[in-house]
C-alpha cells in the first residue's frame, strides 16, 4: 500500500532530515512509526500525503506516484496532523460539512456525516462548537474528518498526544475498529510505545533521519532478546524451584511474584531451549507437580525502542 | 473557486472576524461625516463637490483598509491556525484556495461600497452629480479594491504574520497616496508630473476635481483609468503569483 524507496529530504537550510529511507507497508497493516523528537517523522508524514516533496527517491501510495499524482492521492488519503487546529466557531457537523464540501464540491453526503459522528461518539454533540470540545473530543472530530472521505489510509501523527488514559483507550479502540471492520490500513506516528504495542503489527524506527528497524513487533523483540527466559506457573513453585534447581542443576531459575522465570544461557539454540523445556516438565510431572501456565518473556515495545535507538547511535559513531 | 470556502470566508469574516462591526464602524463614521457637512459652519460654506470629494476619498479609504485588513489575514490566520494543513490536503487547488479567500476580500469591500451608496447619494442631493460620483465609486473604487486586495492576500500567503502583511500592503497605500498631496514646484516639476500621471491613486484623485465640478465629461473616466488598470492587473499577477508560494508554517 505505501512503498518508499531511497527518500531522503534536505531543506532549503542544508539539513537533512530524512535519509534513504525505505518503508514498506501492506494494506491493512497498523504501521507503528517510531523515533525520538526530532527523527523526522513529520517529515517524513509530510512526504507521504504529498504536502513536502522528497530532494530524492520515490513514494507510491497504492501504485500511486506521490508527487506526480498529489490530487488522486489525497483523494484516497486521510490525515491527522500533529498539530491540528479546528476552527472553533463552527459545529462538529459544520466542520465536517465543510470538509466535506471540499471533497465532493458537487453533493454533499449528510447520512455519512451522521455515520462519522455517531463513529467517533460525538453524535450527541454535533451541534456544539469546537471551541467547548476537549482535547479527545478534538482528536476524534479530527479523525472523523479524516475518514471524510472514505480514505483507503489514514495517516495520523501523535494522536494520543496530551490525552488522558481514558482518552487514549477511546482513540485505540476506534482506531482498531476502523482496522478490523473495514480494512483501513492506518499509519501512526507516537511517543506512546504502549500505544504502538497496542495498536500495531508493524512498526519502524528512526533516529535522525536512519531508519534503524523495520518488521513486525514479533520479529523485533525476537531480535533484541538477549536471552530466552521461559515463565512457569506450577501447582507448587515453591517445591518446583527447589526440585529444578537442585535434581535438575538449573542454576538460572527464581520465584519472581507468582511465576518461577528460568533464564535459558544465550548460547542455546531453539532445540536447545525445548530440550530444557523438556527437562523442566518432566522433572515436574515426576514429582506430582501439575503446570498451570507455560510462556516465556517477550520484550516490550519499550525495551525494543530503546535497544534500536542505542544499537542506531552505535552505528552513527561507528560509521 | 470552491463555493464551500467561499461561504466559509464570507461566514468568518462578517461574523468571526469582526466584519459586521466594521461595516456598522463606517456607516458611523460616514454618518458623522454628513453631521458634519450639515451643521459645521466651516463645513456647510465648502463647495457640494468638495465635501463629496472628500467623501468619495473616505469612503474608498475605509472600503480599502477593510479589504485589506481581511485579505491580509486570511492565509496568515489558517497558518496560526493550524488549519492550513488540513486545507492542503484537500484535492482543492493552491490557485482556489487563494481565489476563494481573494473573492471574499472583494466582495466585503463591496459591500461596505453599498453601504456607502445612500451616503454618496445623500451628500450629492441636488447638485446632480450622484452619477459621476458613484460612477468613481465603481470603477475607479473598484479596481483600487481589486488591486489593494490582491496585493494584501499576496502578503497573508508570502509572510508569516497578519501584522506584516497589513503593515505592508498598507504602507503601500500610504506611498501611492502620497503624490497626490505633493504642492508647488514638486507637482509641476517633471518628475512630479509623470508620478502624478502614473500612480494609480494620484491620479484617481486627480480625475475627481474636473469630473466632480462638471468641467469634464464621463468619458474621462476611461482617460484617466489606465494606471489604476494596470495596477490591479499587476497587483492580480502577484496574487496568482504568489498562490503557487502556499506553504505550512516555519516551512518558508
Amino acid at each position: 500500500m505505501i512503498e518508499t524507496s531511497g527518500v531522503s529530504k534536505t531543506y532549503h537550510n542544508g539539513f537533512t532530515a530524512v535519509r534513504e529511507l525505505n518503508l514498506h507497508v501492506n494494506e491493512g497493516d497498523i504501521f507503528g512509526f517510531l523515533g525520538p523528537n526530532g527523527a523526522g517523522k513529520t517529515t517524513t508524514i509530510r512526504m507521504l500525503d504529498g504536502l513536502l516533496a522528497p530532494t530524492t527517491g520515490t513514494i507510491r501510495i497504492a501504485g500511486m506516484d506521490v508527487t506526480a499524482q498529489s490530487t488522486e492521492v489525497k483523494k484516497i488519503i486521510g490525515v491527522v496532523p500533529e498539530s491540528h487546529g479546528y476552527y472553533y466557531w463552527m459545529t462538529a457537523r459544520e466542520y465536517l460539512q465543510y470538509f466535506d464540501a471540499l471533497f465532493h464540491p458537487e453533493k454533499s453526503d449528510s447520512k455519512y456525516i451522521d455515520l462519522l459522528l455517531e463513529r467517533v461518539g460525538l453524535a450527541d454533540k454535533h451541534n456544539v462548537s469546537v471551541g467547548q470540545f476537549s482535547r479527545g473530543m478534538k482528536q476524534r472530530l479530527g479523525i472523523a474528518k479524516a475518514l471524510i472521505n472514505h480514505p483507503k489510509i489514514i495517516f495520523l501523527d501523535e494522536p494520543t498526544l496530551g490525552l488522558d488514559p481514558k482518552g487514549q483507550k477511546e482513540i485505540q479502540d476506534l482506531l482498531r475498529g476502523l482496522n478490523e471492520n473495514e480494512g483501513l490500513t492506518i499509519f501512526i506516528t507516537s511517543h506512546m510505545l504502549k500505544d504502538i504495542e497496542v495498536l500495531c503489527n508493524r512498526v519502524c524506527i528512526i533516529k535522525d533521519g536512519l531508519m534503524i528497524e523495520q518488521g513486525s513487533i514479533r520479529e523485533l523483540q525476537d531480535r533484541y532478546m538477549d536471552t530466552y527466559t521461559i515463565l512457569l506457573q506450577s501447582s507448587d513453585n515453591l517445591r518446583a524451584v527447589k526440585l529444578l534447581k537442585d535434581a535438575e542443576h538449573l542454576p538460572q531459575v527464581s520465584l519472581c511474584e507468582e511465576r518461577i522465570e528460568i533464564t535459558c544461557p544465550s548460547h542455546l539454540n531453539a532445540e536447545g531451549i525445548l530440550a530444557v523445556k523438556h527437562r523442566v516438565a518432566t522433572a515436574l510431572f515426576s514429582e506430582g507437580l501439575d503446570i498451570l501456565e507455560l510462556s516465556h518473556k517477550s520484550l516490550s515495545m519499550e525495551d525494543v525502542f530503546f535497544k534500536a535507538i542505542e544499537r542506531g547511535e552505535k552505528k552513527a559513531v561507528s560509521a | 473557486m470552491n463555493k464551500a470556502m467561499l461561504k466559509k470566508e464570507l461566514n468568518e469574516s462578517m461574523f468571526e472576524s469582526k466584519g459586521l462591526w466594521m461595516m456598522v464602524a463606517v456607516s458611523v463614521i460616514l454618518s458623522a461625516l454628513l453631521i458634519v457637512v450639515a451643521n459645521i459652519k466651516e463645513g456647510a460654506a465648502m463647495a457640494q463637490s468638495d465635501i463629496l470629494q472628500y467623501a468619495i476619498k473616505a469612503v474608498m479609504f475605509m472600503t480599502i483598509m477593510v479589504s485589506m485588513v481581511l485579505g491580509g489575514s486570511c492565509f496568515v490566520s489558517e497558518r496560526e491556525g493550524h488549519t492550513m494543513e488540513s486545507l492542503l490536503l484537500t484535492p482543492v487547488s493552491k490557485f482556489s484556495l487563494t481565489l476563494s479567500k481573494y473573492t471574499s476580500a472583494v466582495i466585503l469591500g463591496a459591500i461596505l461600497y453599498l453601504v456607502s451608496v445612500p451616503y454618496i447619494i445623500a451628500i450629492s442631493y441636488g447638485s446632480g452629480l450622484a452619477v459621476r460620483a458613484l460612477l468613481i465609486c465603481l470603477l475607479n473604487g473598484g479596481l483600487l479594491l481589486l488591486a489593494f486586495s490582491a496585493i494584501a492576500v499576496s502578503f497573508s500567503i508570502l509572510t508569516d504574520s497578519s501584522k506584516t502583511a497589513i503593515l505592508v500592503s498598507g504602507l503601500l497605500l500610504v506611498v501611492l497616496m502620497f503624490p497626490a498631496f505633493a504642492q508647488g514646484i514638486l507637482k509641476q516639476s517633471l518628475i512630479g508630473r509623470t508620478f502624478l500621471a502614473m500612480d494609480p491613486l494620484a491620479n484617481c484623485f486627480t480625475l475627481m476635481t474636473p469630473l466632480l465640478s462638471e468641467v469634464a465629461s464621463i468619458g474621462t473616466v476611461t482617460q484617466y483609468i489606465w494606471p489604476q488598470v494596470i495596477f490591479a492587473a499587476l497587483s492580480i499577477a502577484l496574487l496568482v503569483w504568489s498562490s503557487k508560494r502556499i506553504s505550512l508554517k516555519g516551512e518558508k
